[in-house]
Formats: structure tokens, C-alpha cells, sequence
């Protein structure tokens, strides 16, 4: 019984130190006051709402809401890359996709995207999933060995989304396809920032 | 012929002659299997073929035959249609000279084509041979030299030749020395390969390193990993002239040690010897250097090192009839791009606690808590301004209760919230908080054997606070409100026949809020959701099973405007959907399958033409054996 109660003690004062010493480990940091205007991020509830968040975290080059854009389980898949790197890869998944964005946002100067509904196809909308299918032009002006380039590319993307857990919709699946083998794809972009 | 024309006349005939072509007398020596299926949605067509053939004969040789061809085609207007063909063929034997040696024989082709006219295709092919020793059973070793070839089609026309070689070895070191039995493992794996090409050598090693040790009641586990290549590639497309370098290594570490409960679990709540523990830590890094190596410069990508650790402690205690558990996750990454300025280091924690709790015979409980932090720092100079946290909490209580033998609650509460900061002024305007709660009470009753009806409410609210005001319209922040009722019956109202309806309304909105001595919602629009589902599941005959599927989906969505003070409801949408569905499966004699699966999809937005989509999809395979 004793044993018992010295057991009940030590638990507890290790429970009011934890709670009245230590530093909080899970609270986050203070921000700066704004200086600028917000970005455009809508609470993803219709999907069609998750692809304008996409769009513009691409041309706002906002990381933070780039991510909130796709699954953890994330699986983007493109037809091939012009530049024949080694390693033969016809995908990623979410961490090196977030990666990647994040690199190409820290050199990219500029970056426009434009899309439309890819011609002859309607996306597929059911309960909880939807398949777009759009057309793009995507330019970003980045940093190409201390000068200012241009990388123009084009092609056709389908993604597939899901509804998740708390019924927002979110990015499970992007298939990436050249509009020609002249032209760089959004794929091709995206690997010069691997 | 183009393959494409096959793909287009989908010939299934093909495959049914194939499937019904007599087979070879199977014996014990043979080992067969091949799959062909086609596949039609929605202006893409795609096609696939696949045959593998494992032999023993004659005896002390064993061969595989393999093949794979994909093809695929996507409709497009305002371009020319996409096309892809990949295929890619392998032989393998190993005819054995003595019972420790053999000969080894490697014979492999791809192909990997693309677009209209296949204006970018590359096709590979290697040939080796050599000899493999198996000196015991613990131990191989695998050495081959051989020719590879590769010819590159796209703009320009670009061939390359050149030998090869390669060694695999891999070694049970623990078995080797007898230490087996006490429950020691230690595997070593060697491999390397050597390209000569012209233009495109490469060489590549691997190594890995695995052993762990089981205690009575204990698991120790080392795994130590190290990859080394050095391969050349050409860094623009269709310029045969330059040549790149990348040289990448990657190394891992890796420890995990788990210890089950030693004694009954009746004694003390907090006695440490009755806790299952599980302690997992892991360190990698990854670099890849990249260096040009003859022509003009190109763009290179930048060098890049991934490096990152971490460790999990989890521990669970059963005592009576309380489960408890609790673990926390720690990890650091750092991303380097060969500017500092781009660098990033992420740190992430993450404690999770969990309780279930059965009350009585007919009722139980559970909770689970988490809470996550995660801070993703730049360095100083960075003119990216990304320095960001994000700090997560959730909770989940639920409580089930058996009511009798046929009829059992659930009710559920949840709550998420999900907070992420920008540190710097110029995006700390992005700054919000998200917060979610559901509650979904759940109701099942099983009347009749053959009957069983479920039914659930479901209730949620998103709000989404930020931290500053904003420029649009849309107060300090949103609300989005869903409730649902989800019901659903299934029953058999004869042998080999299940049925099952379901039925689903649901009601949502969507608007600002403002802060008018308090949160206030004004809803911008709200709609309202049918979707019925009925399902058949019928199996007339051993082996074969038809399951035909109807559903329908009707949305009205209403915009709300406010004029004088008033609100206004203005239909804005209405969306009608049904399909019709039916999969057919055989499971034949002879080891053949068919599954056929037919869907037609018809939906309408408003006012606008019906949109239709007529899907189908054949898969035979074959086995033997």
C-alpha cells in the first residue's frame, strides 16, 4: 500500500512540474504584425474550391497554402521528362512534392498559371470524389545561372480529389501530360527543383 | 502496324482465343500465368498484356520468361492524341553446372514510347552472363558481364553500346556462424553494377546491413544502409553534345527495440514491468552533386542534401479492462538546395494518448488526444519568408452501448483544431485558425439474420478564425455548417442474393463571420443534397457473381442576398446525376478469371446539355501450375 502511494507521488510531482516549469512544447511562436494583404486560400469545402486554392498558391507562391492543397498520400505522376535524368522516375509523393514546391517558390521571381477545361471533356463530380481535367500554360521567371529566365510550359493535368476526414476536399491524385515532346510540362519545370 | 489500331478495335477475341487455346500438360515443372485487359473511359483507352513462364526443365536448369506491354491513348481535341507504349521483355536461366555453381543467363529489353508519331522513344537492351555460387545455404554470390545497348529517338536519332558487369552477394552471417538459434539474425547484402556506354557510363553500389536480436520477450533491431551511384545523362533535351554528372549517396541508420509486457496485467496500474514499450530512432541523409562534364554549360540542377532524424517512443498497458495508450513522435528534417538562402529545417513533435474502457458486458468507451507541433525555420537572410508553424490538437470520445442482442448506439464527438502561423510580417496576414466539431450519434439494428439497418446523424461545424483582418468582404472569418442523416439496409431475400439501399440527405452552408458583440454567421448559401444507392449482389453459380448498382445524387444550391435587411434565397444550381453499373466475375476451371465491369455515368448542371460517360473494363488472366 505505502509502495503504492510513493508510486501516486512521484507521478504527481513529475505532472506539476511538467505543467507549471516547463516551457510549453507544442505552443507556437509569435508572428509579426502584417504588412502586406493575405492570400487567396478558401476553405476547400466544394472541390473546385481545393484547384483555385492550388492555382493561386502557385502564383502567390505560398508554400503554407500550397500544402494544405494535397493528401498526405499525395501520388503525382507525369508521362515522362525531357531531360532524361538518371534515376527513371514517373512520380512522387507529398513530401517530395512539398519539397520541390517549396524550392522552385524560393527561386522562382514569378510565376503565372492559366487553365481551362481541357476540350471534348467535363469533370466527374460524385459524393466524395471529383476528376478534373484541365488544360495549362504555366510561365515562371526564375534564376538560370545568375540570369532571369523564363521556363514556358504546357500541357494537360487530371486531378483526382477526395473528400477527407473533416468533409474537405483535397488533391489525392495528379497525372501531369506533355502537350508535346517540343514543350517543357509542368513536370519538367518541377524536376530542375528536385 | 501501328499498335495503337489494336488497341482501337479493342480485339478481345484475341484474348479469348489465348484464354481457350489448349494448355500445355501441366506438370510440376511449369509454372504459367498471363493476364490481358482493356480499358475504356471517358476518351481514354488503355490496354494491357502480361505473360510470365517459370520452367525447371531440363533438370537442375530453371528459366522465367516474362513480358509486360502497356498502351494507352487519350483523346484529345484541340492536339493530337496523346499515346504511350511501354513494354518490356526478360529472360532469365540458370542452368547449374555443380550443386554450388551455375551458369547464369540475363537476357532484357524495354521500350518506352510516347506521343502521335512515337516521336520520343527509347528502347534499352542488355544481355549478360556469368556464373552464380551457392556455397551453403546462408550464402550467395552472383557475378555477370555483359553488353547494353540504348537507342534514344526524339528530335535527333542517338545510339550507345558498351559492356557491363555486375556482383550481388548477399551472406546470412548469423546462420554462417551458428547463431541463429540464439535469436541473433545478422544479413549483409553487397551489389554493385558498372555501365561502360560511350557516352552514358554509370556505376552504383549498395550495401545493407540488417541484424537484430531477440531476448526472451525483447526485440533488438539494427539496420544500417549505404547506396553510392555515379551515373551521366544528358541535361537538355535532343543536345547530345552535353553530357551531366550526378554522383548521389544516401545513408541510413536504424534502431528499433520492443519490449511485450513481462507478467499478468492484474497488478498495479503504473508498475513499468506490465508496459509494452516500442522505441524506434532513424537517421538519413541524402546528397546528389551534379557536375558537367563536356560540351557547353547547361543547367544543372542544384546540388541538393536531405538529412534528417528521429525517434518514436510508444507504450500501451492493459489493466482489467482498461487499454492505455500513449507515444510521442519527434523529427527533424533539414532540406539544403545549394543556396542558403533556400535551406529549410523542419522540427516536428507529436504525443498521442489513447483509452478504452469497457464499462460493462454491453458497454464500452474510448478517447483518444493528439497533439502536434511543427516549426519550419530559414535561415536569417532568406528572402522567402516562410518561417512557419503549425500546431494541431484533436480530440475523439465516443462511447457504444449494446442495448440487446439485435440493437447497439454509437454515439461520437470530435474536435480538430488546426492553427498555422507565418512568423513574418509579410505573410503573417495568412494567419488562422481552423477549428472543426462533429457530433455523429450512430444506431444499428440486425432484425432478422438476414437483415441488418444502420442509421447515422451527423452534425459539423468548420470554423476558420483569422488572425488579422482581412481585405475581402468576408469578415474575420468562415463558417461552414453540414448536417446529415445516412441510412442504409441490407438484407437477402433469397440464397445467393443480398440486396442493399441506401439513402443519404444532407444540408450545408457556407458564410462569414462577423463580430457583432460575438461571432455572427451570414450565410452566403446553402444547399441541399439526395443520393440513393441501390446494390444487388448475386451469385447464380459456384464461381460466377453478378452485382448490378443504380444510384442517383439530386443538389439544389441557393444563394443568399441580402436587400433592405431581408435575406433572399436565389436558386443558383440544381445537379442531377444517376449511373447504372454491373461487374461480372467468373472464377472459371483451369485457373481463368474474368471480371467485366460496364458503368454509364449521366449528370447535368443546371440548365446546361447532359454530360455522359460510358466506362467498361475487361481483365482475363490464366494461371497454371
Amino acid at each position: 500500500m505505502i509502495k503504492r502511494i510513493h508510486h501516486g507521488a512521484a507521478l504527481a510531482v513529475i505532472v506539476l512540474c511538467l505543467a507549471g516549469c516547463a516551457k510549453n512544447p507544442f505552443g507556437l511562436r509569435d508572428a509579426q504584425d502584417p504588412v502586406q494583404d493575405e492570400g487567396t486560400y478558401v476553405t476547400p469545402i466544394d472541390p473546385v474550391i481545393a484547384l483555385d486554392n492550388l492555382r493561386f498558391a502557385m502564383i502567390e507562391q505560398n508554400i503554407g497554402h500550397y500544402v494544405q492543397v494535397f493528401s498526405d498520400s499525395l501520388s503525382y505522376r507525369f508521362d515522362y521528362l525531357l531531360a532524361d535524368r538518371p534515376d527513371t522516375l514517373s512520380g512522387w509523393g507529398y513530401a517530395e512534392e512539398t519539397r520541390i514546391a517549396r524550392n522552385l517558390f524560393s527561386a522562382a521571381g514569378n510565376i503565372s498559371l492559366v487553365w481551362m477545361t481541357t476540350p471534348g471533356r467535363s469533370d466527374q463530380l460524385s459524393d466524395s470524389t471529383a476528376v478534373f481535367y484541365r488544360t495549362y500554360t504555366l510561365d515562371a521567371v526564375v534564376m538560370d545561372a545568375d540570369t532571369l529566365a523564363t521556363l514556358s510550359c504546357a500541357g494537360d493535368v487530371i486531378f483526382y480529389l477526395e473528400r477527407n476526414s473533416i468533409d474537405l476536399w483535397w488533391v489525392q491524385d495528379w497525372e501531369d501530360f506533355h502537350e508535346s515532346a517540343q514543350r517543357l510540362s509542368w513536370a519538367d519545370l518541377k524536376s530542375r527543383f528536385r | 502496324m501501328n499498335s495503337y489500331a489494336s488497341l482501337r478495335l479493342c480485339p478481345i477475341w484475341v484474348i479469348l482465343a489465348w484464354t481457350w487455346l489448349p494448355a500445355p500438360a501441366p506438370a510440376r515443372e511449369w509454372i504459367s500465368s498471363a493476364q490481358s485487359g482493356y480499358s475504356s473511359s471517358y476518351h481514354t483507352q488503355s490496354w494491357f498484356d502480361s505473360l510470365a513462364v517459370t520452367g525447371a526443365v531440363p533438370e537442375g536448369t530453371t528459366w522465367r520468361l516474362s513480358h509486360r506491354l502497356d498502351l494507352l491513348r487519350k483523346e484529345r481535341v484541340s492536339s493530337t492524341d496523346l499515346r504511350q507504349r511501354n513494354q518490356r521483355v526478360t529472360f532469365n536461366a540458370g542452368p547449374a553446372v555443380t550443386r554450388t555453381l551455375g551458369w547464369v543467363l540475363n537476357l532484357e529489353g524495354e521500350e518506352n514510347a510516347f506521343e502521335e508519331s512515337i516521336a520520343r522513344r527509347t528502347i534499352l537492351a542488355k544481355a549478360f552472363g556469368g556464373l552464380e555460387w551457392r556455397p551453403s545455404r546462408e550464402g550467395t554470390v552472383a557475378v555477370e558481364a555483359g553488353v547494353v545497348t540504348s537507342r534514344h529517338t526524339a528530335e535527333a536519332h542517338r545510339s550507345d553500346a558498351g559492356f557491363a558487369e555486375r556482383l550481388a552477394t548477399h551472406w546470412d552471417l548469423a546462420q554462417f556462424a551458428g547463431m541463429a538459434d540464439r535469436g541473433i539474425r545478422a544479413d549483409a547484402q553487397l551489389s554493385y553494377s558498372g555501365d561502360h556506354r560511350t557516352d552514358l557510363p554509370a556505376r552504383e553500389t549498395r550495401w545493407r546491413w540488417h541484424s537484430s536480436w531477440d531476448h526472451p520477450g525483447d526485440t533488438v533491431s539494427l539496420t544500417w544502409s549505404e547506396d553510392w551511384a555515379k551515373t551521366r545523362f544528358y541535361p537538355a533535351p535532343d543536345r547530345f553534345e552535353q553530357i551531366a554528372r550526378q554522383e548521389s549517396r544516401g545513408r541510413t541508420g536504424r534502431i528499433v527495440w520492443a519490449r511485450p509486457p513481462r507478467t499478468s496485467n492484474d497488478r498495479g496500474l503504473f508498475d513499468p514491468r506490465l508496459i509494452a514499450l516500442r522505441v524506434h530512432a532513424e537517421a538519413s541523409t541524402d546528397d546528389n552533386s551534379y557536375n558537367m562534364t563536356a560540351g557547353t554549360p547547361a543547367t544543372l540542377p542544384n546540388d541538393t542534401r536531405t538529412s534528417s532524424r528521429g525517434y518514436q517512443i510508444e507504450s500501451s498497458r492493459v489493466w482489467r479492462s482498461l487499454r492505455i495508450s500513449s507515444g510521442y513522435r519527434y523529427r527533424w528534417t533539414k532540406d539544403r538546395f545549394g543556396e542558403a538562402r533556400r535551406d529549410q529545417t523542419g522540427e516536428t513533435g507529436e504525443w498521442t494518448a489513447g483509452l478504452e474502457w469497457r464499462l460493462s458486458s454491453s458497454d464500452s468507451a474510448g478517447a483518444k488526444v493528439i497533439f502536434r507541433a511543427t516549426s519550419y525555420t530559414v535561415p536569417g537572410d532568406s528572402s522567402f519568408f516562410d518561417d512557419r508553424d503549425q500546431g494541431e490538437r484533436v480530440v475523439e470520445i465516443w462511447w457504444k452501448r449494446r442495448v440487446s442482442e439485435v440493437l447497439s448506439v454509437r454515439p461520437q464527438f470530435s474536435f480538430r483544431s488546426f492553427r498555422q502561423i507565418f512568423i513574418s510580417e509579410q505573410l503573417s496576414a495568412n494567419n488562422n485558425t481552423d477549428d472543426v466539431y462533429l457530433l455523429a450519434p450512430a444506431i444499428s439494428w440486425i432484425p432478422a439474420p438476414s437483415t441488418e439497418f444502420a442509421q447515422q446523424f451527423a452534425i459539423r461545424a468548420h470554423y476558420r478564425y483569422f488572425d488579422y483582418e482581412r481585405t475581402d468582404p468576408q469578415g474575420r472569418g468562415t463558417l461552414y455548417r453540414k448536417a446529415e442523416s445516412i441510412s442504409g439496409l441490407r438484407f437477402s431475400p433469397m440464397l445467393h442474393t443480398t440486396c442493399h439501399l441506401g439513402y443519404v440527405y444532407r444540408y450545408e452552408d457556407f458564410g462569414g463571420l462577423y463580430d457583432r458583440e460575438g461571432w455572427v454567421q451570414a450565410v452566403d448559401w446553402d444547399r441541399r443534397s439526395h443520393l440513393v444507392d441501390l446494390q444487388l449482389s448475386w451469385t447464380p453459380a459456384r464461381g460466377l457473381s453478378v452485382d448490378p448498382s443504380f444510384g442517383l445524387e439530386y443538389k439544389r444550391s441557393f444563394n443568399h442576398r441580402r436587400q433592405d435587411g431581408d435575406v433572399v434565397r436565389i436558386e443558383d444550381d440544381l445537379f442531377r446525376r444517376h449511373y447504372i453499373a454491373m461487374v461480372i466475375t467468373w472464377r472459371g476451371p483451369s485457373g481463368i478469371d474474368l471480371d467485366l465491369r460496364v458503368a454509364r455515368r449521366v449528370q447535368r448542371f443546371g440548365k446546361s446539355e447532359k454530360d455522359r460517360d460510358d466506362r467498361w473494363q475487361l481483365t482475363l488472366s490464366k494461371g497454371l501450375g
